[in-house]
């Protein structure tokens, strides 16, 4: 289409006339990226958010500034040392004023807004909640990937077996899958949360993968159903190969597209289920989780939103830049959806 | 009857305090504690929850002119209570066999006791079924009943007329512990409470004669406790087998409202008794079905749809505080749940009392109060705060180890116990806390072991569990004795003003209790068995204190008491109630409770 | 056509008794079971030890407990088998009484959510499609993905509390109600106040599902797009309008109906949060309250209820499937 040719014809101006396949690797990729970029602003946006993202996750004890558990306080302005003798022979009096009379010496700086010491303001424990963000984002990653990775890798081999294999193999294998689907997620999430008693962000992860190896293993499945009859597929068959190799690689290369997909959208929608299962308190509370953060800064409603929102915006930017990211892979690899400017990236 | 010589009056004429005594919440307890597992987000604890809790809402915070002057305005009738049920935990409707919260807050509408306490403040116990009685000897209780209580009207009992019969048979069933084939039933849980009772006979229709076989300082206070209600003996016949299947007909009672629906999870409603003996101001009460959401109740508050409500935040109750000034008041309960660990110190390695005063000094109590309590707790010794006439003062308190002031100094000795008792070969120490702790006061566990090992230097790591597990352990005796391990949570809920009984009970190695915590104290023995022998309430005072510091003195003998949390109860101003306390006072909710429907914000509350 | 139904109900027993099993092995392996849980809930402190062993045994053996778990398996299922559902152990009630009573609720605030997935959902879907990669495709897709990526049980809180405080806009008009927290009422027995209820949670929930068939509708556009009869019909100088609504439409929405019956069995299972959040007692809440006091009936029987819902729910789909499509037969 013209427009198709105007676009071609502008990344190519000015430089010497050269087959991409010509240049070396690295440069290819840095071409393709930059494409990408520029034809998918949106899944751009998305791989930036998706990259500071993994910064904070793998570099997040650089790029604290204090250590995530440091309770800052200071000394409580209102204490009222006549109160606090009286209380001292008679509870009763600490019915009678605010709490904060009492606290002699230092109390911790709960729910402060943003300083120049603090970037975020602290959480309701004194903790700096720019640093506890930061953490916040290495347990987000390490379930969204996590799970996603169980979930893809369980689903490619469960989804080549039950296609290539066909008949009862296929057969058993479906009503499995169906079961999966048919047990309510919540339920066996909670019933995985609670059969281990002590939900650690492991079994969590894992139970989380396990729910979504139905529809990865259904999405193989009818790739490799459509890629089976490919005349490719035959004629490796009349040669001889294997039904190992013509898996892997006839028809596994074949499929790699949708599971690239699914892999990168399923990660947001992990990361939210651990905010939510965090929520219910199902999360593992010895870990920094965002959802666990936001529950407790929710605590405060409208009175004091900020904590929530901060927490929230970093949570909801996460998961926007992963669906933003698959949403655009999606244009790019697969052919069918290429629109007038789409084209494929890698 | 007089309260003339109680000993919270004189402790309170000493104060600048006017009689209303703020004690706490409602306790919401173990029970309350397990049943927010239930429920899902623990953001609702004792303290929290006690004031959002039927039990508080309905009965808590005597209203300062009220309690002055209780005639000075007339109680109105009229309005239904509406109540969040923050609690669906129930075992019975056969209040004997039951020992759940709810069930003694249900029961506490819908049954009289024998005697009943008329204020927990005051430390009186008033009537119930029965009008009065008498002590012509310390081996004998007569006990005249009311000649205006009638049962409920429903089948079999079918609203006939109470007689004394009625309190006998209820004290013989307690009193052998067995169902009507005969068969000992280990759950009549207050059986023990019984054993004194030597005959109880109906000397005439309206009249009662307890005799003992050796006299009991505590049997009113039994038959004042909150599932000490009694049941029409016909009901009980018909119906034993079948108090499990919970259903509204089968509880029958002489109490101030009629139990029409109930469900566990949903809605339950009462309505006036109308043959009550005195007037019932409530037209009824509607527990609400659940919801434990802090959000909903404030929402659900705000719009007047629940009567009270207890925000956990500051922040919350600051911003309610100011944008319904004049429209709603703030009372400062004391928890019914003390915070505080167990631990079982008959063998290696809690044995050593080193090692346990170093766990014991390096837990900063102070900290837990100011970060994850915002400021609402008090520290507490073996004694918590609401039954302070029994124990040490805070300023006494506060000479003990673990409780100093100088944080550095008790970090230091901690240190060097630990180091002295072998320590640092025990490895990791794992810490047990409920997930409904963790869940309410969210980063709890981390903090509190964090803080052990900066100051132990060993690694300590949090274990979160269900309640049921811990309970598990703890009764098996598994924290300590050959591991390395404590927990840490909400133990026993307060269900009296004294604590003799509990002292004894749980600290004297004669009993069974006892073997779960095995610290053996030769003193403490002493103190508590001449405790609950003590008729004189001033005496059991000087004897529980020095309980109380003797405890201290081996860091808790097994249980590591910490601290109480202060939860805020708020109320709309046409609500006005009875007396807030953290003990189960919902007998007092048809006479005590009542709407002003005079009071501006009573207009546009939904019926 | 009879046959394929047939053939499909027949495949699905072995699935409801995969999920019957499973359900029952979890449950049955569940740490701190319902008489433990019941036993402690009690003052942890303040037990005889021997004393609390004699409970527990009591009551494991009245709640039938106390047989070997092959024993209770073959039970269970015998029962299931004559719709024997059990009696939940915490109100001695039928399990599925829970479940009836809850359903009317769920069903409700479901189909409400759908509704406003739908007609959020299908104009953002085709919009962006056809106007791929403008502005009005990035500020559409951006919407509605925030809208999922946003955490729900924050965007309800905030919803609720907002709405009950009454918010002053630009001090324009005054946005606020009275939401009936706890007098849950249906549609057909009260529209007003049902609808002041359930708005606020039918539009955050409807929002966020929005997006996956959002995202689906115009993945499938864009690719039905480039199918050489919308090319035709283009050709023929048909209008735009119609050649989307008329043609593309049809066939981009086959798939969509896959995910839409998909979150509809995912709606029907309850929203925990939002009905936690909203005082409605429908089927979310009363599963987790049934797992975490260790109600293995009632839990037993609401998730084979909800199984066997789901599984019919996507026979549905397919059969919907040959309605739309008629180039797939089923026989």
């Amino acid at each position: 289409m013209a427009q198709d040719q105007a676009v071609l014809d502008r990344s190519t101006t000015g430089s010497v006339r050269k087959s991409l396949s010509d240049r070396p690797v690295v440069v290819r990729y840095l071409i393709h990226f930059g494409r990408f970029f520029r034809t998918k602003p949106l899944g751009g946006v998305g791989v930036v958010v998706i990259g500071l993202c993994l910064f904070a996750g793998i570099f997040g004890t650089q790029i604290e500034r204090y250590s995530p558990d440091v309770i800052f306080s200071e000394v409580n302005p209102s204490f009222d040392p006549v109160l606090y003798e009286k209380s001292l022979n008679d509870p009763l009096v600490r019915l009678q004023h605010p709490p904060e009379k009492f606290q002699k010496g230092e109390t911790p700086l709960l729910f402060t807004s943003p300083s120049a010491k603090h970037w975020m303001g602290t959480d309701g424990l004194g903790h700096d909640l720019y640093s506890r963000i930061i953490h916040g984002a290495s347990t987000a990653l390490y379930v969204g990937l996590g799970a996603a990775l169980i979930a893809t890798v369980a689903g490619i081999v469960i989804g080549l077996a039950s296609a290539y294999f066909a008949g009862t193999v296929d057969f058993l294998i479906q009503r499995v899958m169906d079961t999966l689907q048919a047990f309510p997620p919540l339920v066996l999430l909670l019933l995985f949360g609670q059969v281990v008693a002590n939900p650690t962000l492991m079994v969590n992860t894992i139970s989380l993968g396990i729910l979504g190896v139905a529809s990865t293993t259904r999405i193989v499945r009818s790739s490799v159903l459509a890629t089976r009859e490919e005349v490719y597929v035959l004629a490796a068959r009349t040669i001889g190969a294997n039904d190992v190799r013509i898996m892997g690689r006839h028809i596994f290369p074949n499929i790699t597209a949708p599971i690239i997909v699914t892999f990168t959208s399923s990660i947001g929608l992990y990361i939210l289920i651990e905010a939510t299962l965090a929520f219910l308190g199902l999360g593992d509370p010895t870990r920094v989780s965002w959802g666990k953060m936001i529950e407790e800064g929710r605590r405060n409603g409208t009175a004091d939103p900020w904590m929530a929102v901060a927490v929230g915006g970093a949570l909801t930017l996460t998961v926007l830049g992963f669906n933003l990211a698959g949403d655009a892979l999606r244009d790019v690899l697969d052919p069918r959806l290429r629109g007038r400017s789409g084209r494929a990236g890698f | 009857m007089s309260d003339l010589d109680n000993y919270w009056m004189r402790r309170a004429s000493g104060t600048a305090l006017s009689r209303r005594r703020l004690l706490g919440s409602a306790a919401v307890s173990g029970v309350g504690a397990a049943s927010l597992a239930l429920v899902g987000c623990g953001d609702d604890d004792d303290d929290a929850g006690g004031g959002t809790t039927p039990a508080a809402s309905a009965s808590a915070g005597a209203s300062p002119s009220a309690a002055a002057s209780p005639s000075a305005v007339a109680k109105q009738k009229g309005g239904t209570g509406h109540f969040v049920s923050a609690n669906n935990t129930w075992d019975t409707f056969d209040v004997d066999r039951s020992r759940f919260s709810p069930v003694a807050w249900l029961m506490g509408y819908t049954n009289m006791g024998v005697v009943q306490w008329d204020s927990f403040t005051n430390g009186k116990v008033g009537g119930g079924i029965a009008e009065s009685w008498e002590t012509p000897d310390k081996n004998t209780y007569t006990f005249k009943i009311r000649q205006n209580v009638f049962w409920h009207n429903k089948a079999p009992v079918n609203g006939r007329q109470a007689v004394a019969d009625d309190v006998v048979q209820f004290i013989l069933r307690n009193k052998s512990g067995k169902t009507l084939d005969g068969v000992d039933d280990p759950n009549f849980y207050r059986k023990a409470a019984y054993q004194n009772v030597d005959k109880v006979e109906a000397v005439d229709k309206f009249t009662v004669k307890v005799t003992f076989s050796k006299p009991d300082p505590f049997f009113l206070t039994t038959l004042a406790g909150s599932y000490s209600k009694v049941q029409a003996p016909e009901a009980v016949k018909a119906f034993e087998k079948d108090y499990a299947n919970m259903k509204a007909d089968l509880v029958i009672g002489t109490g101030a409202f009629v139990l029409k629906d109930w469900s566990a999870d949903g809605k339950s409603n009462w309505v006036r008794h109308e043959k009550y003996h005195a007037q019932v101001n409530w037209d009824g009460i509607t527990w609400l079905p659940l919801f434990t959401d802090q959000a909903a109740q404030q929402a659900a508050f705000e719009q007047k749809q629940i009567d009270a409500f207890s925000p956990t935040q500051n922040a919350v109750l600051a911003d309610l505080l100011k944008r319904f000034d004049g429209k709603i008041n703030e009372t400062k309960v004391f928890s019914g749940n003390p915070q505080a660990g167990t631990y079982y110190g008959g063998a290696a390695p809690w044995n050593n009392p080193n090692l346990i005063g170093a766990i014991f000094r390096a837990f900063d109590r102070r900290a837990l109060i100011s970060s994850l309590l915002q400021g609402k707790a008090a520290l507490s010794g073996n004694v918590p705060p609401p039954q302070a006439a029994f124990g040490v003062t805070e300023k006494e308190l506060i000479t003990f180890p673990g409780y100093l002031e100088d944080r550095a100094k008790e970090e230091t000795e901690a240190r060097k116990m630990w180091d002295a008792g072998g320590g640092p070969a025990l490895g990791e120490v794992i810490v047990d806390i409920p997930d409904i702790w963790e869940g309410l006061y969210s980063g709890g566990s981390a903090l509190i072991t964090a803080q052990l090992k900066k100051v132990l230097g060993n690694t300590f790591t949090a274990k979160i569990e269900p309640y049921s597990t811990i309970t598990g352990k703890l009764v098996k005796q598994q924290y300590g004795n050959g591991k390395a391990n404590v927990w840490w949570g909400w133990i026993t809920e307060l269900s009296d003003p004294e604590p003799t009984l509990l002292q004894y009970l749980q600290y004297n190695s004669a009993q069974p209790q006892f073997q779960q915590f095995g610290v053996k104290v030769d003193k403490i023995d002493t103190l508590t068995a001449q405790g609950v022998a003590e008729f004189d309430i001033a005496k059991r005072q000087e004897l529980s204190k020095e309980v109380n510091r003797e405890l201290l003195k081996v860091y808790g003998a097994g249980v590591h008491y910490s601290l109480v949390g202060v939860g805020s109860v708020l109320r709309h101003n046409y609500l006005k109630v009875g007396e807030s306390v953290p003990f189960v006072t919902q007998h007092q909710a048809g006479t005590e409770a009542y709407f002003d429907q005079k009071d501006p914000t009573w207009a546009g509350r939904p019926a | 056509m009879r046959n394929y139904i047939l053939r499909r109900m027949v495949v699905n027993i072995p699935v409801i008794w995969f999920v019957a099993t499973l359900v029952f092995l979890a449950t049955s392996v569940l740490p701190g079971d319902f008489v433990a849980q019941r036993i402690a809930a009690q003052d942890p402190t303040s037990t005889d030890p021997a004393l609390r062993e004699l409970q527990i045994q009591a009551v494991r053996k009245d709640l039938g407990l106390d047989k070997p778990v092959a024993q209770r398996y073959v039970i269970y299922i015998g029962n299931l088998l004559t719709g024997d559902f059990g009696v939940s152990y915490q109100t001695r009630e039928p399990a599925l009484e829970g479940m009836k009573d809850g359903l009317p609720y769920s069903l409700q605030l479901a189909l409400m959510s759908l509704f406003v997935g739908l007609v959020t959902s299908i104009p953002i879907g085709i919009i962006s499609a056809i106007r791929q990669d403008s502005p009005i495709d990035y500020v559409l897709r951006i919407f509605a993905i925030l809208m999922l990526a946003m955490p729900s049980f924050w965007v309800g809180t905030m919803l609720l509390l907002y709405t009950v405080k009454g918010v002053s806009i630009f001090g324009l008009f005054e946005f606020g109600w009275t939401i009936p927290l706890t007098d849950p009422k249906l549609l057909w027995e009260d529209p007003g106040s049902s609808i002041r209820l359930f708005f606020l949670p039918a539009m955050a929930g409807g929002l966020a599902s929005a997006a996956g068939v959002m995202r689906l509708l115009r993945s499938q556009m864009l690719e039905v797009l480039r199918q050489d009869y919308i090319r035709t019909a283009w050709a023929k100088g048909m209008r735009e309008r119609v050649v989307i609504t008329r043609h593309a439409m049809k066939n981009a929405m086959v798939p969509v109906v896959t995910v839409l019956g998909l979150t509809l069995a995912g709606l029907l299972s309850g929203n925990v949060v939002f009905e936690n959040l909203f005082g409605i007692p429908g089927v979310g809440r009363r599963i987790l309250v049934a797992i975490q006091a260790r109600d293995v009936p009632v839990v037993q029987a609401f998730v084979l209820v909800i199984a066997t819902f789901i599984v019919f729910v996507n026979l549905g789909i397919d059969l919907l499937y040959g309605v739309l499509d008629p180039r797939i037969r089923y026989s």
